[in-house]
């Protein structure tokens, strides 16, 4: 009987056109929501608001070393325990954060702001990914002690691989439960991102700053979304790196995990470069 | 790391017919529509395709996703159901068959979504009543009572026409 209802319900093709679905419009379909939800993966109110680069300077030299780190090892499947690096434990390990210059509550309003939808995403070079993550691998970032990293995209050997459109995902593990972490590497000329600075209901704790070497930071934290947490770096080198930190996963710990001076540390990593 | 592209490209190129058939029916005989669906659909997959593909768990996602946007889709109050067009398409002889697969078609419009879907999986898909029970979130004895029901709407509208339908197993 039910070989009968199957052959009827085949009946209903006998006009079947040819088929018209388009491909690439697929593609892009599924690149802009894959976009969104990296960018937007926490939820809540997101307005555009956006950051270019101004200033042509390199890094604050030696800012974040990239020796690799001894206690960060690469995580197949596992999380990875990560001791906090030493801030001041000689000149080869020392994280120094650059000086801010310039520390605000309001938007800057030079002309070099503009406003974009979307943090773009682009497709990269493989050897851009690799050498984006080599980058992660091995920069020195003062992880906070007892939070381990393991791969957050499903398809990554390890925490610190980049996709083929500049992202990464993270899950931070902790005794307490999960957080995840999300970075995403931008061409600023592609144009800048989204966070959620700009909504004073849903974000009363945004900075806008700017570091020495030109580099301008947007730092929001959002209590009432689980402590989402946003560092946007527009860099002079050309690049914008978006860093969040925030709830989801399946054993979600809720609270915040990474301090600030860690997301500005890696948005401000100098081989993050497109 | 696998080309996440080309290998949904590949998934696209094999599947979509195979798609468009089953949106298709639970669309309630629309072939726009059902375009549309699966269009929606391929795009989601897109997003958790790294996972998807590994679990094998493609077709089944797809399937979930595409019963839910198909369900949600019907429930938009005459959403795109209407077409403005500049000229009367001209009316020509229709072939073989397709008289059949009007009655088909019309006899599925008039199910109410939920009982569209259940039958178009349970006896398009061919998925067993835990099966679509998982894809649509429901308990299987809702399944099995969506299906009994859906199978008697079926028989009714079709029982004075060219088809039959004998009752569920």
């Amino acid at each position: 009987m039910t070989d009968d209802l199957h052959d009827l319900l085949g009946k209903a093709f006998a006009d079947e056109p040819p088929l018209t679905i388009d491909r690439a419009a697929v593609l892009a379909d599924g690149k802009r929501r894959l976009r969104r939800r990296h960018t937007l993966a926490a939820g809540g109110v997101a307005l555009a608001v956006a950051v270019a680069v101004v200033g042509t300077s390199a890094l604050a030299g030696g800012a974040f070393g990239l020796d690799p780190p001894d206690e960060i090892q690469p995580a197949e499947r596992t999380a990875v325990q990560l001791t906090p690096t030493p801030r001041s434990a000689g000149p080869s390990s020392t994280v120094t954060q650059a000086p801010v210059v310039v520390t605000t509550k309001t938007p800057p309003t030079s002309a070099s702001v503009t406003h974009r939808p979307e943090l773009p995403s682009l497709a990269i070079p493989h050897e851009t990914r690799a050498r984006l993550s080599d980058a992660m691998q091995f920069a020195r970032i003062p992880w906070p002690s007892g939070v381990g990293l393991r791969p957050g995209f499903a398809d990554s050997a390890n925490w610190y691989e980049f996709d083929g459109q500049g992202a990464l995902a993270a899950e931070l593990v902790t005794t307490r439960g999960s957080r995840q972490l999300s970075v995403q590497v931008a061409a600023t000329a592609d144009g800048p991102a989204i966070t959620q600075c700009g909504n004073p209901k849903t974000v009363p704790d945004c900075d806008y700053r700017e570091l020495p070497d030109g580099t301008r930071l947007e730092v929001a934290t959002v209590p009432s979304n689980k402590e989402l947490a946003q560092v946007l770096a527009a860099r002079p080198d050309g690049t914008t790196v978006l860093v969040m930190e925030y709830s989801g996963g399946r054993e979600d710990r809720g609270s915040r995990v990474l301090p600030e001076d860690v997301l500005v540390a890696i948005a401000t990593l100098p081989g993050l470069k497109r | 790391m696998p080309d996440r592209d080309a290998e949904f490209g590949e998934y696209l190129d094999s599947r979509a017919v195979v798609m468009r058939r089953t949106a298709f029916l639970l669309s309630g005989g629309d072939w726009h529509r059902a375009e549309d669906l699966v269009q929606t659909t391929l795009a989601k997959i897109y997003v958790a395709w790294p996972r998807l593909n590994r679990e094998n768990g493609v077709d089944a996602y797809a399937r979930k996703v595409m019963v839910r946007s198909a369900i949600d889709d019907s429930r938009r109050a005459f959403r795109r159901r209407e077409n403005v067009v500049e000229y009367l398409p001209e009316v020509g002889v229709p072939p073989a068959g397709v008289d059949d697969a009007v009655d088909v078609r019309r006899a599925l419009a008039q199910l109410p979504p939920g009982q569209r879907a259940v039958v178009v999986l349970r006896y398009w898909e061919d998925l067993s009543v835990a099966e679509t029970a998982h894809a649509l979130g429901k308990s299987e004895g809702t399944i099995k009572s969506q299906a009994a029901k859906g199978l008697a709407t079926l028989r009714k509208l079709l029982a004075g026409g060219r088809v039959l339908l004998e009752g569920p197993r």
